[in-house]
């Protein structure tokens, strides 16, 4: 028992999280392949990991997120684990796992751009993106785990205040605190906020402002959240 | 090791309703206590309080000599089990118990002999497909092999049929001799509970009613039982119950009753018996009215 509580935190909670994942990758996969199918007989060059990358991959860890405090932070203060210790390992894990995340859709990339070049078509992204190619590992993974981990924080933060605060309430802040999510992406400007912001003729700050103020982002979310996570009552569930 | 508890001037409000009202207490260390009171007597928001469920509005906990809240060195050591076990709907039994190994006081084996003894179906099953009872003993397994210095068990065995709470009861003893520890048990199954409780602790309206040993609390009272006229002879003397059956009437009394009551009552031919906690405990709390 000499591990640090949040990394024992952390590695719980992912092992918590295992099986609704694997059950998640379980179904999209199949369903990406498919459409990858489909779209290499219509429209052959174009990228359906791509899709898969802006869509299912953000939304479903989103919501995953959201369940963080109310669903998990109980079983752990019951277990004699602090708010403090809970946040740090939560943290760690969903840093860890939009990480994990970047990683693997940058491996469907390559996987995807294989084959394509097998069958001898050329390969699309058609997305605005930091990266010129798939090839651009840093950027990549720059990219995908920032915006991921923005959108969990958002998450993070969204149920938290419904754990902390009346429901009301808590609804009528889901605007304020989607704010950096919606910050990180009008400040990296890919996929979907890519193509509109340059369609309204923005230009997007310098990489490395748009990566660090990005991150300084996601740091006040997860600030936000410990400091209404740190003195909850942890209520009594209905039975 | 095992922790006391010293609860000072501890008030909880919820917006205008204080749940605590400057309650003082004391649980010594190393017994078995009984917290005692009517539903929204305070009880629960008194247990949140010791196991640093919730931040006191006003007033001082002290579990150890040490304020429980966010404390990363007293949290582990102390454990609190309510009936909803304070899982999510979609936890499995497993994972709860693996959350157990979070504790360093932790007994993976025992917990595995517990589960064993209650019979409850941990292998590949939701929580929410346990029955009410078999949740009820989970949480009982979780307490108890949570080896905890200051172990508190919130109503958790309420789903429990009888025979499961009297092993319930009667593995709480034998681990609790085992392994010392300081243990607090919220009930309203005041007779089943009250052989196991070495201290007791009234509290309605959020206040103290009453605090004491058991033993000596019990010595403060008496049962008085045979025909109904004679037993009317210990009128003077408070009277916490009365129960008919035939001609048979049987009176409870309670507080000073002086130095020569028992052998009064046994030379007018009285029988004596010992007063009951759940009689005391009514009579002491019975003056706020019920609601439909």
């Amino acid at each position: 028992m000499t591990t640090a509580p949040a990394i024992r935190v952390a590695l719980q909670v992912s092992r918590g999280f295992a099986p609704v994942i694997a059950i998640f990758l379980a179904i999209v996969i199949p369903v990406f392949v498919g459409v990858g199918v489909v779209s290499s007989i219509t429209d052959g060059e174009a990228s359906a990991w791509e899709i898969a990358a802006t869509g299912a991959f953000k939304w479903f860890p989103f919501a995953l997120a959201v369940l963080v405090t109310p669903a998990i932070l109980p079983m752990y203060v019951t277990h004699g684990i602090t708010r403090h210790q809970f946040v740090a390992g939560a943290m760690l894990t969903l840093g860890a796992f939009a990480l994990a995340v970047a990683a693997f859709l940058n491996l469907g990339y390559a996987v995807e751009a294989a084959i394509h070049q097998a069958a001898g078509r050329p390969y699309e992204l058609r997305s605005p993106h930091l990266f010129e190619s798939w090839t651009e590992v840093p950027l990549v993974v720059a990219e995908y785990a920032l915006l991921l981990a923005a959108l969990l924080a958002c998450g993070w933060l969204i149920g938290t205040l419904y754990y902390r605060l009346h429901w009301l309430w808590a609804t009528l802040l889901i605007p304020a605190a989607m704010a950096p999510a919606a910050g990180a992406e009008l400040l990296l400007q890919t996929s979907w906020t890519g193509s509109w912001t340059e369609s309204m003729g923005w230009t997007r700050p310098s990489l490395a402002v748009a990566l660090s103020v990005t991150t300084l982002l996601i740091g006040a979310t997860v600030a936000v959240v410990y400091t209404l996570t740190r003195s909850v009552p942890i209520k009594l569930k209905a039975t | 090791m095992t922790l006391g508890i010293e609860v000072q001037d501890l008030t909880v409000r919820f917006g205008d309703v204080a749940a605590l009202d400057a309650l003082s207490l004391h649980f010594e260390s190393g017994k078995v206590h009984g917290l005692l009171g009517r539903n929204g007597a305070g009880k629960s928001t008194l247990l949140a309080a010791l196991a640093a469920y919730r931040r006191p509005t006003s007033g001082r906990v002290l579990v150890g000599g040490e304020d429980p809240f966010e404390n990363p060195r007293l949290m582990p050591q102390i454990c609190l089990i309510r009936e909803t076990l304070d899982v999510y709907d979609t936890e499995t039994c497993r994972s709860v118990l693996s959350l157990g190994a979070l504790r360093p006081t932790w007994d993976a084996v025992y917990a595995e002999e517990l589960v064993e003894k209650f019979e409850i179906p941990v292998n590949r099953r939701w929580v929410t497909k346990l029955s009410r009872g078999k949740k009820a003993a989970l949480a009982c397994v979780v307490g108890l092999a949570s080896r905890a210095p200051l172990t508190i068990f919130d109503e958790a065995y309420l789903g429990m049929d009888a025979p499961s709470r009297a092993a319930f009861y009667d593995e709480l003893l034998a681990d609790y001799m085992r392994h010392p520890r300081t243990i607090v048990i919220s009930t309203h199954l005041i007779e089943e509970f009250s052989g196991l409780f070495e201290q007791v602790a009234i509290i309605d309206s959020g206040r103290l009613v009453l605090q004491g040993e058991t033993d000596e609390i019990r010595a403060r009272g008496a049962s008085v039982i045979e025909p109904a006229e004679v037993v009317d002879r210990v009128a003077g003397h408070a009277v916490v119950a009365e129960r008919r059956l035939g001609p048979t009437k049987s009176a409870t009394v309670y507080g000073d009753l002086g130095a020569d009551f028992e052998e009064n009552v046994r030379s007018a031919g009285l029988e004596l018996g010992p007063v009951s906690l759940q009689d005391l405990f009514i009579h002491l709390t019975a003056n706020r009215s019920v609601k439909p």
